[in-house]
């Protein structure tokens, strides 16, 4: 007797300790298991962009020779880019051709002239991306109108998230577009035949861009 | 040959040689002795040069977009570009100055006023560049009228040879102020000048022989300038608009007193009178030409000190950062 009643005691504590870690691990079970809900997706954030830390860099042949460097400095705008990578970046981008600098005053005031750029009538290039395709992490071929001189043209930018940091005023993403045009697209033809060969045609750029996040309202 | 001879050959020289071409038989002969013919000729020539060179470099296609739409063509239409319309504007209107002109002995300086007046109004009106407004335009016009004004009263002797230094300081500040296009074309025009101002001495020259072959009892003096007021008007209302337009392209900030004074250079002529006394007054065509390249020189090298005074001064970029990641 004192077997069986021991023996009806343990299967019953057994039982009692078996249902009552059951009752406490099968809701995590279940929550761990269950697909993200779609609502769960970060929304793209407004990214505006810092000009004294976002330029252009481009380079053209010079005399058929080396590669001249100049830049256009304070780029302003703004990136919508949601910060989990879940979609592509929309760039709205402008440059002001007051602000190109190649280290040289006169050569500013040449390419400003009516012989490259045409400041006076033409003052501002801008950037606006109209869709993208994801080419891997963080690196997306971004289709986009560029207006220079007056003449818009769709272009392909191959544009990479470099980076998402916090800095004193809030979170900071970095990005960093590659492309290359024919500046006589553009009606920028001064070098190219006359005088031929002066200055080469293609133009590589490399635009840098750093924005701060917008703070979410509350 | 370099590239660089190549392209001063196609946009300066070839250009000058069509105005030599096109203003050999006003200024030489057949047609000297028809002043009609030759005021207008040399006028047309000078305009031709200055379209030469702006169609070498552009071709046509910027002066037909502004009267109609080119299909395929997707450039925009740039103010500067109205200089060629103006430009063959101007070519034409000196015919008719001069055919006017030639209606009547009496009319004649009411038709050069008239004319002078109309045509400083129409470059107003037309010439729009980037920054206009109505003191632009009022500087324009009477910085035109000015100018014809200076060619006819004092630089008449020396007309040529006074368009080769007003375009050729001219070609210098587009060059300084960054605009290669209208320094080039601007040089076109200087050397045209100087090519016509060649030819009408050559024509002036074997005039005079021809007179003293003849025996003639007065041998008739030597003329190197056509007569009428038609080329001048052209000239003075060309030179207006594009020291107007350097200056609204200029991205460098020369002061406007550089470009109102190239176009204002004729006056020149007025400081070397005052050297001038009748005794030698046969010198006074060279006294003139003096006066007038002084002023070229002046305005050359007063702009070239006053650039090595500002270069002196090292500009900071205002830039200033908020924090010590330079936010």
């Amino acid at each position: 007797m004192k077997h069986r009643a021991a023996l009806a005691l343990s299967v019953l504590s057994l039982a009692s300790l078996g249902i009552a870690s059951l009752g406490v691990a099968s809701p995590a079970a279940t929550a761990q298991d269950a697909p993200a809900p779609a609502s769960a997706a970060v929304a793209p954030s407004t990214v505006t962009l810092d000009p004294v830390h976002s330029m252009a860099v481009f380079r053209v042949q010079h005399l058929g020779a080396g590669f001249f460097w100049g830049r256009f400095n304070e780029l302003t705008g703004t990136v919508q880019w949601p910060l989990d990578d879940s979609a592509a970046p929309s760039f709205d981008v402008v440059a002001e051709v007051s602000k190109v600098d190649t280290g040289s005053a006169k050569l500013d005031g040449n390419l400003q002239g009516p012989s490259f750029f045409n400041q006076a009538e033409f003052p501002t290039i801008a950037f606006k991306s109209k869709s993208a395709k994801k080419l891997g992490d963080r690196r997306y071929a971004v289709t986009g109108d560029l207006t220079l001189r007056g003449v818009t043209k769709s272009i392909e930018v191959d544009c990479t998230v470099t980076g998402v940091g916090k800095g004193p005023t809030g979170q900071k993403v970095g990005f960093e577009c590659v492309f290359t045009i024919l500046r006589a697209d553009y009606g920028m033809k001064w070098g190219i035949d006359a005088p031929k060969g002066a200055l080469g045609n293609e133009v590589k750029m490399v635009i840098a861009l750093e924005g701060d996040v917008a703070k979410p309202k509350e | 040959m370099s590239e660089i001879a190549q392209y001063i050959l196609g946009v300066i020289v070839i250009p000058a040689v069509i105005a030599a071409v096109i203003a050999l038989p006003f200024a030489v002969r057949p047609l000297r002795e028809r002043r009609v013919l030759a005021e207008a000729g040399v006028a047309c020539a000078l305009m031709a040069a200055f379209v030469a060179s702006f169609t070498t470099e552009l071709g046509w296609t910027p002066i037909v977009r502004q009267f109609v739409a080119i299909e395929g063509d997707d450039a925009p239409f740039e103010k500067w570009h109205r200089l060629a319309t103006i430009a063959i504007g101007l070519g034409a209107v000196a015919w008719l100055i001069a055919a006017a002109r030639s209606g009547g002995e009496g009319s004649r300086a009411t038709v050069g006023i008239g004319a002078g007046l109309a045509v400083a109004a129409a470059v107003a009106m037309l010439a729009r560049f980037p920054g206009e407004s109505i003191e632009m335009r009022l500087v324009l016009g009477g910085l035109a009228v000015a100018g014809m004004f200076g060619f006819i009263a004092y630089a008449r002797g020396v007309m040529l040879w006074a368009a080769w230094l007003v375009f050729g300081t001219l070609a210098f500040l587009m060059g300084e102020s960054g605009n290669a296009y209208l320094a080039v074309m601007s040089g076109a025009m200087s050397a045209a000048s100087f090519a016509v101002a060649v030819l009408l001495w050559i024509g002036a020259r074997a005039g005079a022989k021809t007179t003293a072959d003849a025996g003639a009892a007065e041998p008739r003096a030597v003329d190197a300038s056509p007569r009428g007021v038609a080329a001048p008007i052209v000239l003075g209302a060309f030179a207006a608009v594009l020291a107007v337009s350097g200056h609204a392209y200029d991205q460098t900030e020369i002061p406007s007193g550089y470009w109102y004074a190239a176009a204002l250079l004729p006056y020149m002529v007025l400081l070397g009178e005052i050297f001038i006394r009748p005794s030698v007054m046969r010198r006074r065509t060279l006294l003139a030409f003096l006066a007038l390249f002084v002023g070229a020189g002046a305005i050359v090298g007063i702009y070239a000190m006053w650039r090595a005074s500002e270069m002196r001064v090292i500009p900071s970029n205002g830039q200033e950062t908020l924090d010590s990641y330079g936010s």
